[in-house]
């Protein structure tokens, strides 16, 4: 295996334990997030591969070689693992200046060469003019962009970025994003990164560990994971809007029939097949839900329920629809659709949802 | 003002401040890093100076180096003549009761340095010695400062350990502290006011320095 395979448990005196077990291929420029709440052990298995963290059994191996084995006591230091590590609260040098922090791993290169690399640095990341600023003196994205080139600097074979985008606000979140995305893909350096925003997961990532009290519950492509997770437990964590018991009534054609609360739905049936009358969970996302203020009709829609709105509520650029159509669903809908519907704190209304967009789990 | 008195104060400040920056930076090195479990006992060892009295400490070092024990009795052999009473000894004397002067802020300043800052030295490829002087001691220089001053001014100033393990021999070991408690007894007022006075400008100085020097260093 070229890649890095890792199987391995950290634990903590106070007796939190984090395990982890994965295999991610090194070529390529494969962005791989390490995705859940806070406190559910992402960053642990972040400075585990890092080497900043010692875990207590298993093996990391990363190209061949073996970065820890328990078994036979190995365990190299983060200096010599060759990796670029940007941490949460960026830890740039406040002493140096942005060139000294760029060029701080390349110690060893002659002073020419050395000043080429940060000049290339500095450029990459946008940064020419601020070489000779203190980092007190940058702006958040600014400091960012810094902590980003310095871990690139020396050419790494694997990016370990912790939370990159969280200390800064929202605008340059966006911008900053775009350009990591960019980034990222242009050089090749396999990646992993740990974030617990959905949306800064799947504008980043190409595959993603959901991972939940310090255990991961699904590994998979990242539009995958978040359209099909495999248990109601991911669902929530991904942040699916709707996650609700059900059971099962017809199976006919490859579709599925189910009692939802006082509701029934129809729903596309997944590989493994329920049985009749066996209980399931379905999870719907809130922007696969469409709303009418009277009976559609001449729609490809299989599920059509009449409800009553029982909230509205600002969810970033969207507004969050809490609808009450036998259970509780949640819609995602714009805030200029919310007006022109007229909708407000019991308004009977319609949903409609697609038997494809209702993701039956199983277990 | 007793000249010699000066220099020899003077001399001993800088030697013992020379020596505890040498044997101070890595011992509080170790003290701010260590995840040794018996850390307190080293910590308490060290800070012994700054509750015992001076009279203990030089009744211990007098004991401990005397022509009696066996190291005064090498040291005459070796060296000849005895151990106190020497410059050696006040150097010695002065070191050990400077220790915890220079030792603390050292080490406070030391365990102030965020550590994402050391991960972030290692991960960019630097060992653990580098990071100390590239990041650690840059960083936590004003602390390092404050220690060496504290001590230097600590050490014109001392006065009991020095008397007891140097006694009074000008030139040898009559510091200026000394003098002025030598002019106070042979009601020499006008020669120990002088000598105070200067002590007192000296000390405010040299602490006025360390405060300043920290606020314009220190940023925020």
């Amino acid at each position: 295996m070229s890649g890095l395979s890792a199987d391995f448990e950290m634990s903590y005196l106070a007796g939190a334990t984090v395990r982890a077990r994965f295999e991610r291929p090194s070529e390529g420029a494969s962005v791989t997030v390490l995705f859940g709440p806070s406190g559910c052990g992402k960053t642990t298995i972040l400075r585990c591969l890092a080497g900043l963290e010692r875990p207590r059994t298993g093996f990391i191996r990363f190209s061949g070689e073996t970065w820890f084995d328990a078994s036979s006591g190995r365990f190299l230091p983060p200096q010599r693992r060759g990796i670029g590590f940007g941490f949460q609260d960026m830890a740039l040098f406040w002493h140096l200046t942005v060139a000294r922090n760029i060029g701080y791993g390349l110690r060893k290169l002659p002073i020419g060469a050395r000043q080429r690399r940060v000049e290339e640095l500095l450029d990459l990341l946008g940064l020419r003019g601020l070489q000779h600023r203190y980092p007190r003196e940058l702006s958040g994205g600014e400091q960012q962009r810094v902590a980003l080139a310095r871990a690139l600097a020396r050419r790494p074979r694997l990016l370990l970025l912790d939370e990159p985008l969280s200390a800064l606000d929202s605008e340059t979140r966006q911008t900053l994003g775009r350009e990591l995305r960019l980034l990222l893909k242009s050089l090749g350096i396999p990646c992993f990164l740990v974030t617990h925003d959905r949306f800064e997961a799947m504008s980043l990532g190409d595959h993603v560990l959901v991972m939940r009290h310090g255990s991961i519950l699904q590994d998979g492509p990242i539009d995958e994971v978040f359209s099909r997770p495999v248990n109601a437990e991911v669902a929530r964590t991904v942040g699916i809007e709707s996650v609700l018991p059900a059971e099962v009534v017809d199976h006919r054609g490859g579709l599925l029939t189910l009692d939802v609360g006082n509701a029934r739905l129809t729903a596309v049936a997944p590989t493994a097949r329920p049985g009749i009358g066996s209980p399931v969970q379905v999870c719907i996302r809130g922007e696969d839900v469409t709303l009418h203020t009277g009976t559609p009709e001449g729609v490809s829609a299989r599920n059509c329920l009449p409800g009553r709105v029982t909230s509205l509520l600002p969810n970033g650029p969207l507004t969050r629809v809490e609808l009450d159509c036998g259970f509780r669903l949640i819609a995602l809908v714009t805030p200029e659709a919310a007006v022109a519907l007229n909708l407000h704190e019991g308004a009977p209304i319609h949903a409609q949802i697609k038997a494809a967009a209702v993701h039956v789990m199983v277990k | 003002m007793d000249w010699t008195a000066t220099w020899l104060t003077f001399r001993l400040a800088c030697c013992t401040t020379m020596i505890l920056l040498v044997i101070g930076l890595p011992l509080a090195y170790w003290l701010a890093t260590t995840r040794f479990r018996a850390r307190f006992v080293v910590e308490a060892a060290v800070s012994l100076p700054i509750v015992l009295p001076p009279t203990v400490v030089g009744f211990y070092i007098l004991y401990a180096t005397g022509p009696a024990s066996p190291f005064g009795q090498v040291y005459e052999r070796a060296i000849g003549g005895t151990f106190p009473f020497s410059f050696a000894g006040i150097l010695l004397a002065s070191v050990l009761f400077n220790l915890p002067f220079a030792v603390r802020p050292f080490a406070s300043a030391f365990a102030a340095v965020d550590r994402r800052l050391l991960e972030a030295s290692w991960c960019l490829g630097e060992s653990r010695w580098m990071t100390f002087w590239r990041v650690v001691l840059p960083v936590a220089w004003p602390g390092v400062l404050t220690g060496l001053v504290l001590t230097f001014a600590h050490t014109v100033g001392e006065f009991g350990v020095v008397l007891m393990v140097g006694g009074n021999i000008p030139g040898v070991t009559r510091t200026l502290s000394i003098a002025i408690y030598d002019d106070v007894q042979a009601m020499n007022y006008a020669a120990a006011h002088f000598t105070s006075a200067v002590l007192l400008l000296f000390s405010f100085a040299v602490l006025c320095l360390t405060f300043a020097l920290q606020r314009r260093i220190l940023p925020l």
